[in-house]
């Protein structure tokens, strides 16, 4: 290269865009943490997302209301959270199929009834302080972020703060351990598990919506482009941690972002391989944990183990 | 209850089911002003009525049905396969590798030699989790899905990087085939020996299932790993050898597609074949014969619908509804009792 | 060694008046020394199992009340309808002479009830505080897991416990974690208080603890129930005993006024009555070895212990037992001597083929069948991969069913149908199932591990009389059993495991039941810790 490369720009380009773009994923890998820790999966995260995408669109287009729209698009992921919670923790039906026939359904849903709303423009979701023409400093990595993205931060915060320091939380991981145990001791499994598969969802129908409202400003069919999916990985990859996943979003969020500026800078490192390393990594550390903990424990929230797999150890 | 009652209650259910899954139906059919009836009437036209339908609808019914026996024969040892969709991928990278990049091979060889190595790839993605449930009890699901990021990953890589096709201006995949490299074909149809290997496979799994002692062990592990342990079984080599068995369907089935339906390797080879054939594999109840014309009837389902776009105007997302609500209705049916107790 | 007391002298009174003092605060009730009658219970099960059948059962302020009765004779489900864990079919409860009705566990506990399950109600992944806290009225949506702790610290010290609250209770040891359920009853200010076969897990030295703990819960006034199948443990520490089989009361009587051997005719109808302690020995083993452990060291993986350095021999037609609380190691030694276990140390020296070696597990549903398969692929579960029993790859059915049919025959397996799906069979039938298809062929080695646990007397006598057969046709047999009555019965030699090593030999022909007992808490005859110690007669 002939110019001397500065870093500066890129570095507070690429954080503020790898915290944009990674927010629906983490909203999505946030909610799917809880909903594992109370021991259910929910393979449905990508039809869930698209369906939150949709309806915030929708609503935006609508009535023009922000507020509206992102409620909306809570709703509606949570109508189908609950058909999940309905199918897995009431009737019993196998998690794997019902997420997937749920990503299935949300896919056509969102792309059958989004059809009027493809390529209509509107006025997303705004940064919260105008960075205008002045501010390029770090600063301007948090300050030109729009309300989403800092609802993203308060969720895994939040989610962590629930998870280990109220009653809630504890039940909430008490059922997804032991829900025997839970039960004996006078704790709803079936209603945990519900609510927690209901939160998952909403989060991931907000994650949907600031893809649509705010990241790209229109709706697109099948604009999750796989997200979803990469949310359920990113959950194991981050150890069932809300913070992790978090920080495990905006890693992949910066791998997106990277990608066309690689490919401008003619850089030698493909993106995709790079993309891999986490999986690659999630894989080894399930199995190193796992062979550590045998006999002692799981590397997994026990109950989701137990759903998931037919052996007892 | 008595039998007769059970069975009428069974007739009901499955009724209130079919009819729900009706009504919505119709309800979205007639929101973009189409009328209920003939529209579904077409639907199966379509899907079964022609030749050109029915030819379509053998030629999704491959790897669909590839990829249920890849889920299907895993679950016969107890395991969960969802890696269907890398483990096809991954059949695909090896059988384009050979076509691209092995000019030593002789022209008639080609194809074996794909075949090869894609059983090879596929057997290796799927003896991945099985051996680390097999050997060490890690989840099985939890790593197939990561497998299956890992492999899309690496097509996204060698397409866009290494095996780009450079002719072809920027688009992500690979240069076409040679016509040594490309499985023969019914006509001009994309039919291909695929869906013979999976027809004859299935009869002959289930065949061999029931009868021999191999068969007789799965069954045990299946239904109690402790007691299978307890016998000395094999129990971490069964595992192992399942998942890898059946991994190999599936990357037959990336194999196929890469070879005969695209004409190279890109990324998308597979609009999710690998989930849909683990759902059908669940709909047949896991029944090798009875997932014959499970996924016939899905096969057909998609191309109808397909169809149906050119023909009704339908958004192609209808048939993505129409199938999650056949699946989520099959749900309903199939969980019809309550969770016991907590 | 944990020197966990229930009570110090010191802290005795201290206790008891805040106990006390907390207790008020808490309490619902109108007065401290509660009574519960429970009158006219009955239960029935899906599947036409009754339970309980019209039973009356009444604890009195301040006494210790056992339930006894051989297993499935209805005591844990009666008390589990105390619990409000089950509603009667009829009858009810009343507490201190009013009406009651609990609706769940959490009704049951309001009201001072408490019970302290076979299987604990701990989450094993989470702290001994995150534990007590689920559930708790104290704790608010939030709390600090700090500030909890130190509370209960407080509360435990007060009343005489020394738990280690952080520690997460997949590391604690059985007793300690009954401990902790014993502990969280009293904080929610039980009055009344459960406990269902706690004996069980405890070796006998702190069965005694326990028992002083208990006694010292009903001097201010509170009702202890004990469930349990030990006659010996309810005459000890019991002040009524009342007897359950088959679902119905056939006793209730202070303990004092019962002997050992007529609660035994109570709990089992005089016909069956068991033949107590004449031996069903009457054979010599010989001096052909059939088994040799030398030095057998095996790393722990179900039991914190493992095995250090084993060593003793089996010889042909010899029934040898293993005694020692559950948990000490037993598990892994069969494992090693089953050929299951890894990275194990030592000699083990099988003089016979594995096709001659017979394991009869302790977990027969979950082990030693396979639920979802017939009776007939049951009992084939060892031919199937015998070349006598197939055509090259292919199953020989034929043959196989013959062979099953013989079998259900020669062990009067009911109901006698090969097709039926073995879960559905009563315990005794699914013992005599595994015992067709293991002892069937002859073999030279048997190992058993609790073998009769849970059956009717009848079963029992059957299994017994076969390990016996056995012996006298030349099989070695291993017998490892928490029941010493057992043992003492069946065995010519018993050794003794605590935590993982040989803690004594003993011929059982001699008086050696209290140096056996001894053992079995690691102490010798002088009652002190000591090194492992060989007696013979």
């Amino acid at each position: 290269m002939s110019e001397t490369f500065l870093w500066e720009p890129f570095l507070i380009a690429v954080l503020a865009g790898a915290i944009r773009s990674g927010t629906p994923v983490a909203f999505a890998a946030i909610g799917e943490t809880i909903a594992e820790r109370a021991g259910v999966i929910n393979l449905g995260l990508e039809g869930i997302m698209l369906v939150g995408a949709m309806t915030a669109v929708a609503l935006k287009v609508e009535t023009g209301s922000s507020l509206l729209a992102v409620a909306g698009a809570m709703l509606a992921a949570s109508l189908m959270a609950l058909a999940h919670a309905y199918f897995v923790v009431v009737r019993g039906a196998n998690q794997i199929v019902s997420g997937l026939a749920l990503t299935i359904l949300g896919g056509g849903l969102s792309g059958f009834l989004g059809r009027p709303y493809v390529g209509v423009r509107f006025d997303g979701l705004g940064p919260l302080r105008d960075a205008g023409g002045g501010s390029h400093g770090w600063g301007s990595i948090l300050s030109g972020q729009d309300a989403l993205v800092f609802a993203a931060m308060v969720a895994a915060a939040g989610s962590w703060a629930v998870l280990r320091r109220t009653r809630l939380g504890l039940a909430v991981r008490a059922v997804g351990e032991d829900p025997e145990a839970a039960y004996a001791q006078g704790i709803s499994v079936r209603r945990t598990r519900i609510a927690a598969v209901l939160v998952g969802g909403s989060l991931a129908g907000l994650g949907g919506a600031h893809l649509s409202l705010a990241y790209t400003q229109l709706w697109a069919e099948k604009m999750t482009a796989g997200q979803g999916w990469i949310a359920v990985g990113l959950v194991i990859v981050s150890r069932w941690s809300p913070p992790w996943a978090l920080i495990s979003a905006y890693a992949f969020g910066a791998l997106t972002v990277l990608h066309p500026q690689l490919q401008a800078s003619g850089a030698t490192v493909s993106p995709y391989l790079l993309a891999m390393t986490p999986y690659l990594g999630a894989i080894v550390a399930l199995t190193v944990t796992t062979i550590l903990l045998v006999g002692r424990g799981h590397a997994i929230p026990a109950a989701l183990a137990k759903d998931l797999q037919l052996d007892q150890r | 209850m008595g039998m007769r009652l059970i069975a009428v209650r069974s007739t009901a259910v499955a009724l209130v089911g079919g009819g729900a899954l009706f009504l919505v139906v119709a309800v979205l059919l007639r929101s973009v002003d189409r009328e209920v009836l003939p529209t579904l009437a077409a639907l199966f036209r379509n899907g079964f009525g022609d030749r050109l339908g029915l030819t379509e609808t053998l030629v999704r019914m491959t790897p669909l049905l590839l990829c249920a026996m890849a889920a299907a024969l895993p679950a016969k040892a107890g395991l969960f396969n969802i890696g269907g969709e890398g483990q096809l991928y991954a059949g695909a990278m090896a059988a384009s590798g050979v076509a691209l990049y092995a000019p030593f091979v002789p022209g008639v060889l080609v194809l074996p030699a794909m075949t090869l190595a894609a059983g090879l790839a596929g057997a290796a993605w799927g003896a991945i989790p099985g051996w680390l449930r097999g050997r060490w009890g890690v989840n099985e699901v939890l790593i197939g899905l990561m497998l299956n990021y890992v492999a899309i990953f690496l097509v996204q890589h060698l397409v866009h990087g290494p095996w780009k096709d450079p002719g072809a201006l920027g688009w992500p995949y690979t240069a076409r085939f040679a016509p040594d490299a490309v499985l023969p074909t019914v006509g001009t149809t994309n039919l291909h020996p695929g869906l013979l290997v999976g027809v004859a496979g299935c009869v002959l799994l289930w065949a061999l299932l029931r009868s021999t002692a191999w068969g007789f062990s799965l069954r045990i592990i299946e239904r109690s790993p402790r007691t299978a342990r307890y016998l000395k079984l094999p129990l971490a080599g069964h595992l192992m050898a399942s998942l890898a068995a059946g991994a190999v369907f599936a990357a037959l089935a990336g194999f196929g597609e890469a070879s005969v339906v695209q004409g190279r390797l890109r990324p998308g080879l597979s609009p999710g074949y690998g989930y849909a054939g683990f759902l059908i594999a669940w709909l047949a109840g896991n029944h090798f014969l009875w997932m014959l014309p499970v996924a016939f009837l899905v096969a057909g389902l998609y191309s109808g619908a397909d169809a149906l776009q050119i023909t009704a105007g339908l958004p192609s997302a209808t048939v993505d509804v129409f199938m999650g609500l056949v699946f989520i209705t099959a749900l309903w049916l199939r969980a019809s009792r309550v969770r016991a107790g907590e | 060694m944990n020197r966990e007391l229930p009570y110090s002298p010191a802290q005795r009174s201290a206790g008891t008046s805040r106990a006390q003092r907390s207790r008020a605060k808490g309490s619902n009730l109108t007065t401290n020394a509660p009574t519960v009658q429970l009158y006219g219970i009955a239960k029935r099960f899906p599947g036409g199992v009754v339970a309980n059948d019209g039973v009356d059962c009444e604890g009195r302020s301040g006494e210790i009340h056992a339930i006894l009765g051989e297993n499935g004779a209805g005591k844990t489900t009666l008390m589990r309808i105390l619990a409000g864990l089950y509603s009667p079919d009829s009858g009810g409860i009343r507490l201190d002479g009013r009406v009651v009705s609990f609706r769940s566990p959490k009704d049951a506990a309001r009201a001072g009830v408490g019970m302290v399950h076979q299987q604990f109600s701990l989450v094993p992944a989470l702290t001994v505080a995150e534990n007590l806290a689920l559930g708790a009225p104290e704790v608010g949506f939030v709390f600090s897991p700090a500030a909890w702790s130190r509370w209960l610290e407080e509360r435990a010290l007060g009343l005489g416990f020394d738990l280690r609250l952080d520690a997460p209770v997949w590391t604690l040891s059985m007793g300690e974690r009954q401990r902790v359920e014993i502990f969280r009853l009293l904080l929610r200010h039980a009055r009344i208080l459960i406990l269902d076969e706690p004996t069980s897990i405890l070796a006998p030295q702190e069965a005694e603890k326990l028992f002083a703990h208990l006694r010292e819960f009903t001097q201010a006034g509170h009702v202890v129930f004990l469930v349990t199948h030990k006659i010996q443990h309810a005459l000890a520490v019991a002040d009524r005993v009342t007897v359950l089989r088959r679902g119905r009361v056939v006793a209730a009587r202070a303990s004092s006024e019962l002997s050992r051997g007529e609660l035994a005719d109570l709990m089992v109808g005089r016909a069956d009555r068991r033949p107590g302690s004449r031996s069903l020995r009457r054979h010599e083993p010989s001096s052909r070895i059939v088994l040799e452990v030398r030095e057998l060291s095996v790393p722990p993986t179900t039991s914190p212990f493992g095995i250090r350095s084993m060593s003793f021999q089996l010889r042909a037609g010899e029934i040898l037992g293993v005694a020692g609380i559950s948990g000490h190691g037993q598990d892994e030694l069969i494992k090693a001597v089953a050929g299951a276990a890894q990275g194990w140390n030592g000699a083990i020296h099988h003089l016979l083929p594995a096709v001659r070696r017979a394991h009869i597990p302790e977990e027969r549903l979950d082990v030693g069948l396979v639920e979802g398969l017939s009776l007939a692929d049951n009992l084939s579960l060892r031919n199937f991969r015998r070349a006598t029993f197939r055509r090259g790859p292919f199953l020989d059915r034929e043959r196989l069913a013959a062979t099953a049919r013989e079998r259900i025959d020669r062990f009067s397996i009911a109901p006698a149908d090969p097709s039926a799906r073995v879960e559905t069979l009563s315990g005794g039938n699914l013992q005599k199932t595994v015992l067709a298809r293991e002892l069937d062929g002859e073999p030279g080695l048997v190992i058993a591990q609790a073998p009769t646990a849970g059956l009717d007397f009848a079963t029992v006598d059957f299994v017994h009389r076969e390990l016996v057969r056995q012996a006298e046709g030349g099989a070695g047999v291993l017998v490892v059993s928490e029941d010493l009555d057992e043992l003492l019965t069946l065995c010519h030699r018993i050794l003794v495991i605590y935590e993982g090593r040989l803690a004594g030999v003993f011929e059982a022909a001699g008086e050696h039941r209290t140096s056996i007992g001894l053992a079995m808490s690691g102490l010798d005859a002088t009652g002190a810790f000591s090194a492992p110690v060989t007696k013979a007669s």
